[in-house]
């Protein structure tokens, strides 16, 4: 598993998380999670982020219940100002407190 | 985003597009004036809310009608603009030029809407720049970044309207649950929330997280969110239900007083434990409070002040007034031929009425031309900054009215005219302050109603008008004998001249001498004047009269044989009667005589038009100025002044020469309406073929039933 999580593709947010890129980060997500299903931190770059509607934090929330349902942990990494703003403000304070503190 | 229309959808977008367009370049206008007004006061937090509902609509309702193009480019406008007026972003010259040229790109986007021809594509590559730079200047803001969440509200208001203080906001709560196609429509629930912080205090916000399914089962571009929260605003509940206006048919909303006892709020949305597991959707559990109801359609008339009608739909009620005004004056005759004092007296009575309904529907095409002025808002800043020239525009009497098309129509010529002040008038600043002028240049717009007519002024505080420079341009050219100084008045009227520019250097902007015989041939084809004034080293005015309405015209009526024709009567300068006059008309219908020392061509109707009526005893001529240049017409019988609704031509005759349009008079007889320049022209016209009959056996039968072939072996046609 150390070695598919090693040649699984790098585990990071794009520029602009929002309904314009859903569809393929949506994909991308879908193969971090067949990729890794035993880390149970789970890092996933965020600080190129500087884009990001409700569209894009309901993935990242979609996401975060996927893992929590295989008991592992969402940790955003180096989360960009962008991407906390839009969280704090579409109410997600206490999970974004999670996501940066895991 | 995938847009799923039926049948019924299709229909509503079809008949809804106009309105929408029409609403989308009034917010596009909207924006343009924001953002010049922003550049004196780029911190003016009430502009910068205003700039973002107006980008904010604008994608919305494009988003309705399935516009991705004007959704995905406006998008990030609306990025940038959000930055702006939250504070992390400052609205720098730079970023303003950005923003306009972005707002000219929305207009193209939206205008291509309805413009099926249009094809966009080519400016594709300035759009594509256009959002690096927005994206590269909201990155830019995004990094700098304020202390994130509601806080960075408070930034917003420090710069400008203050908070609602306690005794003026009221606390509500808010639950929503966006639909399922919210995303598809170009809606985002984050720029709503947004938008509702512009309008006060935001707080106690919970998401329905329980709503959002795990990944495996989510659509990425289904909304599944839900919220509660707070808000203290001092705006109306109707102002706080108008931020969800373009997601009102597709989401779940209560709005009550935060003081109503808790069993009437309901929530829609069930707050969710921090660890919620990923279950897929639930719905929500709780009821529908009363208060929460479908959201209603926009009305029409929000305020009650205003309705939008179509402008076809308000020229077919002025044409059936027209025809009404005409069998009223028919009815009348009738009445009086009878004799009868009671009838009379109705049908005059009937006929007041009429009249007043027809005046009174005529002041609905009236518009105030404050809004064309306000266009010129952004050349003259455009133009002035590419010339290194400081200009200010002032405008006055924007609130004067004049009929919509005169207003469409003559925008084009006061471009025209503002550009050249901008380009001949107006100095650099180094010019004027050598003059011992202010650095900075004044172009004024003006209009009033004057006498029955509107009159608009475009005045610098230039360098005027060289009396030596145009009138060397004359002798030149042979326009004036050389040596030979008119006065000053037809010196300055010589700028009209075809081809006539004193500019010493071409731009791109002027100086070919093809602008100002333009202008004027285009400002009397609306029936109007316009006149020149200039003071060497002070300025120049240059006044437009324009009549209220192209609608209707004051007329002078005069017969020929059977026929009857009218005379705009601004161009009717006096006529002649006596005897002997038309007794020295040649064979081709023209003569000359002489008035007052100077000589006059004249041109005969019957002739010219190949009337099929015999000579009259005692003829008129009616002397005409048009373009500068006077000419006579000779008639057979003068009928007065007449003032009638014009109709425009059927396509069959829009090819005679010297005709503008047609009039019913009240016997039911047609009068057709001169074209006064084109007269002129047909006048001055050196006919290559002549007809082969005596001049009183005319070729056509009757002017009203020339065909193409007939007309055009008298040069009548085109």
């Amino acid at each position: 598993m150390a070695d598919t999580a090693a040649t699984a593709e790098p585990r990071a947010l794009p520029a602009e998380l929002s309904i314009y890129s859903a569809a393929d980060t949506l994909a991308h997500m879908l193969r971090w999670l067949d990729a890794d299903r035993d880390t149970r931190v789970w890092p996933v770059q965020a600080g190129d982020v500087v884009q990001a509607d409700a569209a894009g934090v309901q993935l990242l929330l979609s996401l975060s219940h996927s893992l929590h349902a295989r008991g592992q942990q969402l940790h955003l990494v180096a989360a960009s100002e962008a991407l906390q703003r839009a969280c704090r403000q579409i109410g997600l304070s206490g999970q974004l407190s999670q996501w940066l503190d895991a | 985003m995938a847009h799923l229309h039926d049948d019924t959808d299709q229909s509503f977008i079809a008949e809804a597009l106009p309105a929408f367009i029409s609403e989308a370049q009034e917010q596009i206008e909207q924006v343009e004036q924001l953002l010049l007004q922003l550049e004196d006061a780029p911190d003016d937090a009430e502009l910068l809310n205003a700039l973002f509902r107006c980008a904010h609509t604008v994608k919305g309702s494009a988003g309705v009608f399935g516009l991705e193009a004007v959704v995905a480019f406006t998008h990030h406008v609306e990025s940038l603009l959000d930055g702006l007026r939250e504070g992390r972003q400052h609205l720098t010259p730079a970023m303003s030029t950005l923003l306009l040229q972005c707002n000219d790109q929305i207009r193209v986007l939206v205008d291509a809407a309805t413009d099926l021809a249009c094809d966009v594509s080519a400016s594709e590559g300035l759009r594509q720049h256009l959002v690096d730079e927005l994206r590269r200047l909201t990155e830019a803001g995004a990094s700098a970044g304020a202390p994130g969440d509601e806080a960075a509200h408070a930034v917003t208001q420090a710069a400008g309207a203050p908070l609602p203080s306690p005794e003026q906001a009221q606390a509500w709560h808010i639950d929503v649950r966006f639909g399922r196609d919210t995303f598809r429509n170009g809606m985002d629930p984050l720029a709503i929330l947004n938008y509702l912080r512009g309008m006060g205090e935001l707080g106690d916000m919970v998401l329905d997280e329980a709503s959002v399914p795990a990944l495996e089962q989510l659509e990425p571009e289904s909304c599944h969110l839900g919220f509660g929260f707070t808000l203290h605003t001092d705006a109306a509940q109707s102002g706080i239900e108008d931020a969800f206006s373009f997601v009102r048919e597709d989401c779940e909303l209560a709005i009550a007083p935060l003081a109503a006892p808790a069993a009437q709020v309901a929530s829609v949305v069930v707050p969710a434990a921090a660890t919620t597991p990923a279950t897929p959707a639930t719905p929500a559990t709780s009821a529908i409070p009363t208060e929460a109801r479908k959201p209603k359609a926009r009305e029409a008339a929000e305020d009650g002040r205003f309705i939008r009608v179509q402008a076809d739909r308000l020229d077919a009620v002025i044409n059936l007034l027209g025809e009404l005004v005409v069998a009223s004056a028919g009815a009348s005759m009738l009445a009086r031929e009878t004799r009868q004092g009671a009838l009379i007296e109705a049908n005059g009575h009937m006929e007041r009425l009429i009249e007043e309904i027809r005046n009174g529907t005529l002041q609905l095409r009236m518009v105030p031309i404050g809004e064309t002025f306000s266009r010129f808002r952004r050349v003259v800043r455009d133009v002035a900054a590419d010339l290194h020239k400081d200009v200010v525009l002032e405008i006055q009497g924007g609130e004067t009215e004049l009929d919509k098309s005169m207003v469409e129509r003559i925008a084009d010529p006061l471009m025209h005219l503002v550009r050249n002040a901008l380009d001949h008038g107006l100095e650099t600043p180094a010019e004027r302050t050598a003059a011992g002028k202010p650095a900075q240049g004044q172009l004024t717009l003006s209009a009033c109603h004057e006498s029955g007519h509107v009159l608009i002024r475009i005045r610098d505080d230039g360098r005027g008008i060289s009396r030596e420079r145009v009138l060397q341009k004359a002798w030149d050219r042979g326009l004036v004998e050389p040596g030979v100084t008119p006065p000053d008045a037809d010196i300055l009227k010589l700028i009209f001249e075809p081809g006539f520019s004193t500019a010493e250097h071409i731009t791109s902007l002027s100086g070919r001498g093809v602008g100002m015989d333009v202008v004027r041939q285009n400002i009397e084809a609306l029936r109007g004047r316009v006149q020149i004034a200039s003071e060497p080293g002070a300025g120049t005015d240059i006044d437009i009269r324009l009549p209220l309405t192209l609608a209707i015209i004051d007329g002078f009526l005069v017969g020929v044989g059977d026929s009857r024709f009218i005379f705009p009567l601004e161009s009717v300068v006096e006529v002649i009667q006596g005897d002997g006059l038309g007794q020295a008309m040649q064979a081709d219908g023209r003569c000359c005589m002489e008035l007052r020392g100077q000589v006059l061509p004249v041109m005969s109707l019957s002739e010219v038009y190949g009337l099929d009526c015999a000579p009259a005893v005692r003829p008129s001529v009616v002397v005409i100025q048009s373009a500068g240049r006077h000419y006579g017409v000779l008639v057979d019988v003068l009928m007065g002044h007449y003032q009638t609704v014009i109709k425009p031509l059927s396509r069959m005759f829009r090819s005679l020469r010297g005709i503008s349009g047609s009039s019913i008079l009240g016997n039911g007889d047609v009068a057709l309406i001169f074209d006064v320049h084109a007269l002129g022209d047909l006048a001055a016209t050196e006919r290559t073929r002549r007809p082969t009959g005596p001049v009183s056996s005319p070729q056509l039968s009757s002017h009203n039933r020339a065909t193409p072939d007939e007309g055009a072996s008298h040069g009548l046609h085109r």
